[in-house]
């Protein structure tokens, strides 16, 4: 008994360091910290209970990055959802050009986000860039998308969905492939219309899918900032700042890991209760086979 | 929707069993179907009988479920045409068809429950809630499915599921009902209740069936008429009895029939030339004290019958008989059979030949 329980330690071992050493101290480490003020110089770390997070209440900045973060969702969460089911549908089959177009779709997700922002400054860039270009062939001028408060953070969400679209596709394609013909054909055998095949029968039956990207891509909404490094640091005026591009800027820029520790135990909280809702909300309407 | 109050139950009830008056006949001409690379249907001439039960029988492969496909209209002929009540079928899409089809694994909706699997197909049609439950009420109790309505099809056991499948045909109240080989996925104790049920269902509807089977006891024991179908080309077309006791090839005589047909070299049986075949049904066959000699390989014991596996000439053949007689004993055994059983085959193309060429040893 007592050799079994020594076994099953030393098995459990590795896995068990590596994730603690990574992931649980880090955490308890970040919620600790958010109640310590950040050492400075003569100053040493101290206990400051809930400062750091009254802070964050007063902080304009904190709360525009939050609204920024909100309609980021809002836009990419439904868009790249939709838009993977939608080229998931168009290349289902077998019909000529879907492997090509599937190569197409899928491959956004393959390129890093980092170069993927290089393609889409170059599209948005006025002057010469691509948008510009086709814009000026009907004597137009494209604005300055990212330079200007009001279209950069759409124009950093478009580039999200552009990435995200295609990898979520897979995920609907492979879910597609598993509804049975039979089921479609006996649809169609009782004058089942093509849209009430899609909504009564595949909705349904790729709804677990569906539960699994849309927490993923809630999750990616707020952890997808690679490409606003690239394209406007959080700019112009803060306008592209979302959350966690606001508490790298103050953990590493600023060098305030204590208020940037407040930060993160707020996203993560945020992030634990909308995963959490989405499976109890969604799970009921979830036919597992 | 699910549930339905006891006033519209009693008038379901009242208005009687759903039926299907001046089911109509089909008939396929010429109909052959080309897929890359294979031929799946090869020029199938086949009048399906009104009101009747046929069965398209054989092998995996020979084309009987592409078949099907093509009268159900999944599938279009590259040739040939099919007609439904004197009309041509054409393109018309498979909902149009006025028919309804029991697929091979039932094909129910996972996600349904199976109230809502059974009225699908009233529900896309838009029919009116009180219909559609005085329907769903009444299909309900003549496939003993009153209790299971709220249930989801992977909650049911195999032969729930396959009455669930049959209700949702049967609702459907069209007059043609085609069914992919609907008792593959059962067990033979519920596949033998189920074969009469769905005969005596096709039946007191009065529905024209179409039934795929490999199996040919399914064949045999339902059956107006049976369909037997090898690489993608009908090998004979009757009755169950005519095709048992006539084959018109000698596919047809191994394949119907368990055990199936003897085929002996003719000319073992001196009942004819070299290049013939003899076909004898295990059951028409005797041992006797005169005929031909044969000696005893082994035997199989079936509680009421015995089967006695036989070497004549070189050949096996199987002899049934019932089991009290006991295995025959002694070194010189005889063969003989009943007057009129031998059927002869040509050799090489294995078609029957005209039955007076034939001559019996009694």
């Amino acid at each position: 008994m007592r050799r079994e329980t020594i076994h099953a330690w030393l098995m459990l071992l590795p896995a068990l360091v590596v994730l603690a050493a990574f992931m649980h101290i880090p955490a308890i480490e970040t919620i600790i910290a958010s109640f310590w003020s950040t050492a400075r110089g003569m100053r040493p770390s101290h206990f400051v209970g809930l400062k750091n997070y009254e802070r964050m209440i007063a902080d304009p900045t904190f709360w525009q990055a939050m609204s920024n973060n909100l309609i980021y969702a809002i836009i990419t969460v439904p868009l790249s959802m939709g838009l993977a089911l939608v080229m998931a549908l168009l290349v289902q089959g077998k019909r000529g050009g879907t492997a090509f177009m599937r190569m197409a779709f899928f491959t956004p997700t393959v390129l890093p986000l980092i170069a993927v922002a290089n393609i889409w400054i170059f599209f948005y860039t006025p002057g010469f860039g691509l948008i510009d270009q086709v814009m000026n062939l009907f004597g137009l001028h494209a604005p300055n998308f990212l330079g200007t408060g009001a279209t950069a953070l759409y124009a950093v969400a478009a580039v999200a969905v552009w990435k995200e679209a295609g990898f979520f596709m897979i995920f609907y394609l492979a879910a597609l492939q598993t509804i049975p013909t039979s089921l479609i054909e006996a649809a169609q055998l009782e004058g089942a219309t093509r849209w009430q095949i899609f909504r009564r029968i595949t909705l349904p039956l790729i709804m677990p899918t569906t539960l699994f990207i849309s927490v993923n891509s809630v999750i990616d909404a707020v952890r997808l900032v690679d490409h606003i490094f690239q394209m406007t640091q959080g700019g112009p005026n803060n306008a592209t700042s979302i959350l966690f591009y606001y508490i790298y800027q103050v953990g590493f820029q600023f060098w305030d890991t204590a208020y940037a520790a407040t930060l993160t135990v707020v996203m993560i909280v945020i992030l634990s209760v909308l995963a959490i809702g989405q499976v109890l909300l969604l799970d009921r309407k979830v036919h597992y086979k | 929707m699910t549930r339905v109050s006891s006033q519209t139950q009693a008038a379901a009830v009242s208005a009687g069993q759903p039926s299907a008056p001046g089911a109509p006949g089909i008939v396929l001409s010429a109909v052959s179907k080309e897929f890359p690379g294979h031929t799946a249907v090869a020029g199938v001439d086949v009048h399906i009988g009104a009101g009747e039960l046929t069965v398209l029988l054989g092998p995996s492969g020979c084309g009987k479920s592409t078949l099907l496909r093509l009268i159900a209209g999944f599938e279009t002929p590259t040739a040939g045409e099919i007609a439904m009540a004197g009309r041509s079928l054409g393109a018309l899409p498979p909902a149009e068809r006025g028919i309804a089809m029991v697929f091979q694994h039932y094909a129910l909706f996972p996600h349904l429950t199976v109230a809502e699997n059974i009225t699908f197909g009233l529900s896309v049609r838009r029919t009116a809630k009180a219909e559609m439950g005085d329907r769903l009420m009444r299909v309900a109790r003549m496939m003993g499915l009153e209790q299971l309505l709220d249930r989801k099809p992977a909650q049911l056991s195999g032969g729930q599921q396959q009455r669930v499948a049959l209700a949702r045909a049967v609702i459907s109240e069209r007059p043609v009902c085609l069914m992919d080989e609907p008792l593959s996925n059962l067990d033979a104790k519920l596949r033998a209740e189920m074969r009469v049920e769905i005969r005596a269902l096709q039946q007191r509807l009065g529905l024209t069936m179409v039934y795929v089977t490999h199996d040919q006891v399914e064949a045999m024991t339902m059956a107006d008429r049976i369909v037997l179908m090898n690489a993608g080309r009908v090998e004979q077309e009757g009755t169950p009895e005519d095709i048992y006791a006539r084959p018109a090839s000698t596919f047809a005589a191994r394949f119907i029939g368990s055990p199936p047909m003897n085929l002996i070299p003719a000319e073992a049986l001196q009942a004819g030339p070299a290049g013939r075949l003899a076909g004898l049904r295990p059951e028409d066959m005797h041992l006797a004290d005169t005929g031909v000699p044969v000696s005893v390989k082994g035997s199989e014991y079936l509680g009421a019958d015995l089967l006695v596996t036989l070497d004549v000439g070189g050949t096996e053949a199987v002899l049934r008989q019932p089991a009290r007689h006991g295995l025959p004993r002694g070194e010189r055994l005889h063969l003989a059979w009943a007057p009129g059983a031998l059927r002869l085959f040509d050799a090489g193309s294995g078609r029957a030949l005209p039955h007076e060429t034939t001559h019996s040893s009694h």
